[in-house]
């Protein structure tokens, strides 16, 4: 029968049509039943630049749009994308303004490239009055120095996440803080203080540098547990996209921002940290708690935790990680191993009509559909614009979890798998590899190998099969491509799932 | 089976199937070496925000004359530079280390191991290169050498070995749904003006018109910078052979740092008055006449894109006012102002600050010609505090005090020309 499929090419490649006609996506990445999500495209008025900046809602329900240079809208969100009833906040131009939490009808926190600020409309008429600076921000002049959130602690303050400054820009002859000729070598850069950190800002508003190297974070969430994740971009001393689980005072890997930590530089202001060998820079950081594969994620944007209680399909409690330079939404799912976080990454969305680009998302007060917000105007060319992702009830056959095992991984089915196939251990084709921790911009999957599943078994409802392998090392990226699971006939949606091994189960 | 399982064993299938892609590649007929190679042609494209290019794989014959067209078909700059088969790790090496001049030199760097490379392509250009393919049989890997996408960019020129049968050309199959750019048709303005009385208030770099090293007080020092290598960790260096000596000498390759001001505010109240408030130093720093800002260099050519590489906005018109000296209201000395922000009174700005335990309101009262007024009040904080005229500025600016506070009447102080636009510090010869 397969070998009748490949021989009889004109007929595959009707059957190639038909399935890209079908789904408007990748054989490969999507599913072949269609999705339960669409993707609707929201206009904005004109003469307002379609670069989001920051998504969020209001408490009574208004949709509030922060744009990177031509201010804030707000609109009661309308079943017709098309029919939303702007209204203009603001119509100040911030700067490169990237970061948004709303408190209120009448007040935003906005992170622009100077500052953090707070909006307020004192007299009542729907359109901002008062730009108060709750925090500065230094600045060396550089077009990457751009801030992810502010994203509340739940006690009342806020985190935010700096970028470096990149090589591609420059630095200007008078610079917003004190200038470093240390931080400012190297290809991404900390000229003035802190970039390359993360801030606290406790409710009093006093701020705290509060954890260090990072290189581009452009996105930064808080779970409900009150657990601090940011997202990095792949580049100088990171092989690929890292999520970083961030701790107080854990250094993650990009070595400029050291220059402005004392205990670093202790009482040798010439320490230069792109000078001290790599070991220990390797040995002071913190892992990433799942490390993207490069194909999955070029560029990943602001995580969002779905707390729709089951409103935006069976997702409920995980996270999901916008990428600015693919049109493509990954599912984050993690779990705590031997006191860390880790765990795995698959493609939530991809293609289907969502446009590259994606910067910043927010779920709805519903939880039915999840705002995306684009822009992708720095780095390489225009892609800019809103849309929403709508859940529409259906069945979603997707890899839930996927836990750790001492001598492999569970892997939990949104629904239950058909028989067949799947009771063999080559279903779950398996590759293993690493990253280097490096200077260079980017990596190469390193060490890689091929992982034999011995056996799998499957639980009485089939919703989860066990994997076993020969063992599972620490310090490996697990790549598992499903081959031919099926539900009731539907194929998996995503079938190719990453987990990062930091630490094994014991 | 029921036709629904019958897809299923295709996504296993799909890998093969493009090795023999029935789709036309226009590949170069195989020729034997013995005969003089016909002109071959290529066609390669871009597939649409997913970076990578259509084709992973095409073959020719050694030393034929190449013909390859390459279409940027996404919204994203790149370009297709062929390289020869270790090469690539030195090629990207040395983009890296292009730095700033990478955008001007389409990140095609200087260095051997090139074999044939095109411009970097903005969305939709094409460009046909001709070069002759190498004699050596092999795979000569393709890239996008624009940083980063290099990573899924990537393809081979597979050069036939001899009586080796040439092969149609493999497709990524990769496809996806194109959705516009909502960008192209915002309407959006790049030289953005307000009104006499709804001005814009635009948070942007400015450019620094040469004001007095003094203005800048309480600003950082920012220097000429040495380029830096990633893949070393090392500054980065010139040979240069110095005339006198015949002796060759390491020159550092420097960045200078640029005319721009990071954190001010610019006001625009229409073609006849604009200026620059800056929250570092708390103080006007200019205004100026003839029109406000064009911001393609930072926002991109309209509606937006790609910065420029000097991504400072364009002051339009000619200066009529530029600070000059220390700060004229000062809480004593070294006593650094403290931003607080701006209200909206009558749909002007008025921006506060703290000078020590004083709180100081200032305000810009635009006039369409002639000259223009400062409003400053300061509450709380003990003694009222005085605005010092510098003897530079004693014939245009007069401060008086009123029951308001104080009132600064500047009159116009046109200069001949409108500012240069930012031109970076002399490179110096070395540092």
């Amino acid at each position: 029968m397969f070998s009748l499929l490949i021989q009889d090419m004109k007929f595959q490649r009707i059957l190639t049509c038909l399935t890209l006609g079908w789904i408007g996506v990748s054989p490969l990445s999507a599913s072949a039943a269609g999705t339960p999500y669409a993707v609707e495209e929201i206009p904005v008025p004109k003469g307002i630049a379609p670069e989001i900046g920051g998504l969020g809602f209001t408490p009574t329900g208004k949709l509030v749009v922060l744009t990177r240079r031509s201010g804030v809208l707000m609109a009661k969100p309308h079943a017709d994308p098309a029919k939303f009833q702007w209204s203009v906040f603001s119509d100040q131009s911030l700067h490169n303004a990237n970061g948004l939490w709303v408190v209120s009808d009448t007040e935003l926190l906005v992170s622009q490239m100077p500052e953090l600020t707070r909006l307020k409309d004192i007299n009542g008429d729907g359109v901002a009055d008062e730009y108060e600076t709750v925090m500065p921000l230094n600045l060396s002049g550089a077009y990457h120095e751009v801030t992810a959130g502010p994203v509340p602690d739940g006690k009342g303050g806020y985190y935010l996440a700096l970028n470096t400054a990149s090589h591609a820009g420059f630095t200007f002859q008078h610079t917003r803080g004190a200038y470093s000729e240390i931080g400012r070598r190297g290809r991404n850069f900390s000229s003035v203080p802190y970039r390359g950190w993360v801030f606290h800002l406790d409710a009093s508003g006093k701020a705290e540098p509060w954890a260090k190297g990072f290189r581009s974070p452009n996105g930064i969430t808080v779970d409900p547990q009150g657990e601090v994740w940011v997202s990095d971009n792949q580049g100088d001393f990171r092989a690929t996209n890292p999520l970083y689980h961030v701790q107080k005072d854990g250094f993650y890997g990009h070595p400029s921002s050291l220059v402005w930590d004392p205990a670093y530089v202790k009482d040798d202001p010439s320490r230069d940290p792109l000078k001290q060998p790599l070991e220990e820079l390797d040995a002071m950081r913190s892992p990433a708690a799942v490390l993207f594969p490069y194909g999955f994620s070029r560029s990943p944007a602001e995580p969002v935790v779905d707390l729709s209680g089951g409103r935006f399909g069976p997702f409920s409690g995980q996270m999901l990680v916008g990428d600015a330079a693919a049109p493509r939404i990954i599912r984050v799912m993690l779990e705590k191993v031997d006191g860390a976080w880790q765990g795995a990454c698959v493609d939530f969305l991809s293609g289907n009509g969502l446009r590259n680009g994606t910067n910043r998302m927010a779920f709805s007060p519903s939880g039915k559909e999840l705002y995306v917000g684009q822009t992708m105007r720095e780095w390489a060319g225009a892609m800019e614009g809103l849309q929403r992702v709508v859940f529409r009830d259906g069945k979603v056959f997707e890899v839930l979890r996927m836990h750790l095992q001492s001598d492999g991984f569970e892997f939990e089915f949104t629904e239950p798998v058909d028989p067949g196939n799947s009771d063999s251990p080559e279903a779950f084709s398996t590759e293993s590899y690493w990253y280097q921790y490096a200077s260079k911009y980017g990596g190469d999957e390193v060490a890689k190998q091929k992982e034999t599943p011995k056996s799998v078994h499957w639980s009485a409802d089939r919703r989860k099969a066990r994997v076993v392998y020969e063992g599972i090392s620490a310090q490996r990226v697990y790549r598992v491509t499903l081959r031919g699971l099926t539900s009731s006939e539907t194929p998996l949606g995503h079938a190719t799932v990453a987990y990062t091994v930091n630490r094994v189960a014991k | 089976m029921s036709p629904r399982n019958a897809l299923l064993p295709l996504t296993v299938l799909l890998p093969l199937m493009a090795l023999v892609s029935p789709l036309p590649a226009a590949p170069p007929a195989a020729s034997t070496p013995a005969q003089k190679p016909a002109l071959a042609q290529v066609e390669i494209k871009v597939i649409p925000n997913l970076v990578k290019f259509d084709i992973t794989r095409f073959d020719v014959v050694g030393g034929a004359q190449i013909q390859l067209l390459f279409s940027n078909s996404c919204v994203m700059p790149h370009n297709l530079v062929i390289l020869q088969p270790a090469a690539e790790a030195g090629v990207i090496a040395a983009v890296n280390a292009l730095g700033l001049e990478g955008m001007d030199k389409g990140f095609v760097p200087e260095v051997p191991g090139i074999v044939a490379a095109t411009k970097l392509l903005q969305p939709q250009q094409k460009q046909t290169i001709q070069f002759q393919a190498p004699a050596e049989p092999g795979d000569y890997p393709f890239v996008c050498t624009f940083p980063g996408h290099w990573f899924t960019m990537r393809g081979v020129m597979h050069v036939l070995a001899p009586g080796e049968k040439a092969q149609g050309a493999v497709r990524d199959r990769e496809k996806v749904v194109n959705v516009p750019d909502a960008l192209k048709d915002s309407g959006v303005t790049h030289r953005p003006l307000g009104t006499m009385a709804k001005p814009l208030v635009m948070r942007t770099f400015v450019p620094d018109p040469g004001l007095d090293e003094e203005v800048f007080a309480h600003h950082g020092v920012g220097k000429t910078a040495v380029k830096y290598d990633p893949n070393t960790r090392e500054d980065l260096f010139d040979k240069k052979v110095d005339k006198s000596t015949g002796k060759t000498v390491l020159e550092p390759k420097l960045i200078p740092a640029q005319p721009g001001i990071p954190g001010a505010i610019a006001v625009s109240h229409g073609s006849e008055f604009s200026y620059v408030w800056d929250t570092t130093e708390c103080r006007l720093l200019y205004a100026w006449r003839g029109g406000f800002l064009d911001m393609n260099p930072y926002w991109g050519k309209e509606p937006g894109g790609v910065r420029a590489a000097r991504y400072i906005p364009k002051i339009e018109g000619a200066l009529i006012y530029r600070a000059s000296g220390p700060a004229p209201l000062s809480g004593g000395a070294g006593e650094a102002p403290i931003f607080g922000g701006y209200r909206m009174l009558e749909g002007a700005p008025e921006f506060w600050y703290r000078l020590g335990a004083r709180l100081i309101r200032e305000r810009v009262i635009p006039r369409a010609s002639e000259g223009f007024d400062l409003e400053i009040r300061q509450e709380g904080g003990g003694a009222d505090l005085s605005w010092s005229v510098s003897a530079k500025d004693a014939s245009a600016v007069k401060a008086a005090r009123n029951e308001r506070g104080i009132r600064v009447s500047i009159q116009d102080r046109p200069e001949p020309e409108a500012p240069k636009s930012p031109t970076p510090e002399k490179t110096p010869k070395s540092r």
